[in-house]
């Protein structure tokens, strides 16, 4: 379960988010938002990357308490995925998969749902945004992931790639893990089976029938 | 190439080129152009400061050209340049850059007609090196810049070999980005550690200096090169901030950022080890090695903690150079410092990850 408690996350003083109590358990969750609104500082928060007041936990372990036993729990992919030009994703793969513990099956396996396999060694430099995507979607499955945010995560990629991302959401989903879906397209093109929808409006996070 | 190159660099300059030619040719006589001719084209060591002052100029175009080449107007013609053969590309750029260094070819020719008048031909010689080395030496970076803009230009066959057989080890990305992507401040950094390293060195037999004098030098050349420290940060937490979302504990990410920053400073740690002073000492040279790399661990560590805050990095960074400064002038041994740096940045580290 995804414990938030007392979150506030400001940029100077400008309050960003606020959110006094959410409790989520195993589902998959759609927040949605105007541009700006907060859902990418929410992931960044939850997913350890930016700093925050309030306290995260999921399956008994606090982010800040402990960071390292969290992080092992918690994927990421950003809206607009952005790596080191002179890196391939065979190298983000060879790091993340050790550092996450994925086996080499789930590696081949995502390798082949995404189909990155043609270009996955030539540097970030050479990618068009889809292949940008792609890749950063493939690195969120790597390892045991029991929390997966995904930022905007049907944009830009290709119909069959859309297909296969919603299978593979829907096959971890029975597996165990929970989904945070940023998105603003609609639920007829993801097809997801969303337990509950969020909007995040003037700073709060409200539940959206 | 001479259209979207040197064109553009004239129509910029042509004010401050007016102004030389007013000042060179407006007050001075024939016979007083001849006569410093002559004594450029006589004396070597006057030639070699006239060409450090050309140089100047040459900077400038190289800066100018790198700007105008990653201008996204001039996209469409750079991709229809590496279209043609490199032989083909090399000869449009050089004639490109031959026709910006006409002014200083004009003046250099001017020169070795005197020096050819009175036989000084070691002279006419060098300002005929000169003369192409300007040319070529800007016309390799400018392709090495085309090959960044074009993304399909910048794979190489044996990197594609490479990247095919092997991963880049992560320890590697960092040292990697920067000869990519930061290569002139990597090589200042570098010359000026290493000028500080050796002159440190030198200067040791001068004198009756004793160990400070080298933990001293050794404290400064890596304290000047906390560029590189501060582009690891940026590295890390901009470039790819997805680093921050991996599972490693403290010392596993202790240890991969001193191995970065370990491989970034390797010329350092040659030169120490290659002009190291006290023969057979190695215990102490070993310290020495540690001091230097826990400086530049402490000074990454330093500017996470204030969060890039520059005013406030320079304000902490004065503060703790001149206090090192001073308890190394009192004697405290190098391996205090060393525990102290390694001990702060384990602590910000610890702290990184927990948002304290």
């Amino acid at each position: 379960m995804l414990n938030i408690q007392s979150y506030q996350k400001s940029y100077g003083h400008h309050l960003v988010l606020e959110i006094k109590n959410l409790q989520l358990s195993h589902g998959i969750y759609w927040i949605k938002g105007e541009n700006g609104s907060g859902k990418s500082t929410l992931f960044k928060s939850i997913a350890g990357i930016l700093s925050f007041s309030g306290s995260i936990s999921f399956a008994s372990f606090n982010l800040k308490k402990q960071p390292v036993a969290f992080r092992k729990l918690v994927n990421y992919t950003e809206a607009e995925p952005q790596f080191p030009l002179h890196l391939s994703l065979k190298d983000l793969i060879h790091y993340m998969a050790k550092a996450k513990k994925a086996s080499k099956l789930q590696q081949e396996e995502l390798i082949e749902t995404f189909a990155v396999q043609h270009y996955m060694h030539q540097p970030f430099r050479t990618y068009s945004s889809g292949m940008l995507k792609k890749s950063g979607l493939l690195l969120a499955f790597l390892g045991f992931a029991q929390l997966i945010l995904l930022d905007e995560p049907f944009i830009t990629i290709d119909q069959n790639a859309m297909m296969n991302l919603t299978q593979l959401i829907i096959d971890y989903h029975k597996n165990g893990s929970l989904f945070l879906v940023a998105s603003h397209v609609e639920n007829k093109e993801m097809q997801l089976p969303f337990s509950q929808k969020f909007l995040i409006k003037d700073a709060q996070m409200h539940e959206e029938d | 190439m001479v259209k979207m190159l040197a064109l553009p660099f004239y129509r910029a300059h042509a004010v401050f080129l007016v102004l030389v030619y007013l000042i060179a040719f407006g007050f001075l006589r024939n016979t007083e152009h001849i006569a410093i001719a002559t004594y450029f084209s006589a004396n070597t060591y006057m030639l070699l400061l006239l060409m450090l002052l050309w140089l100047v100029y040459y900077v400038r175009t190289v800066f100018y050209c790198r700007a105008l080449i990653t201008q996204s107007d001039n996209f469409y013609w750079l991709q229809q340049l590496v279209l043609f053969g490199r032989l083909r590309q090399v000869a449009w750029l050089s004639f490109a850059q031959f026709t910006i260094n006409l002014p200083i070819v004009i003046y250099s020719i001017f020169i070795a007609v005197q020096g050819m008048i009175l036989k000084h031909w070691d002279n006419v010689l060098l300002i005929f090196i000169f003369n192409i080395i300007v040319i070529f030496v800007p016309v390799i970076f400018y392709l090495r810049v085309i090959k960044g803009v074009i993304p399909e230009e910048n794979v190489s066959k044996l990197g594609n070999w490479f990247a095919l057989k092997w991963a880049k080890s992560r320890a590697l990305w960092f040292p990697l980005y920067m000869l990519h992507y930061k290569p002139l401040p990597l090589l200042m950094s570098k010359l000026l550690s290493g000028f500080i390293i050796i002159t440190t060195f030198q200067l040791y037999f001068t004198d009756a200096y004793d160990w400070r004098f080298l933990a001293i030098g050794i404290f400064i050349a890596f304290y000047l090169s906390s560029i590189l420290a501060y582009n690891y940060l940026q590295f890390e937490t901009e470039q790819m901030s997805i680093l921050l979302n991996v599972p490693l504990g403290l010392l596993q990410r202790s240890f991969q950022q001193l191995i970065s920053l370990f491989l970034i400073t390797l010329p350092e740690y040659l030169i120490i080890v290659h002009y190291w002073p006290l023969e057979g000492n190695f215990m102490f040279l070993l310290q020495f090695l540690f001091f230097g790399l826990s400086t530049l661990w402490m000074l990454h560590q330093l500017m996470w903690h204030i969060n890039f805050n520059l005013k406030k990095l320079s304000a902490h960074d004065f503060l703790v150079f001149v206090f090192v400064i001073i308890l190394i002038l009192f004697s405290v041994p190098v391996f205090v410092f060393i525990m102290l740096f390694f001990t702060y940045s384990l602590w910000i580290n610890f702290r990184w990850y927990r948002f304290l």
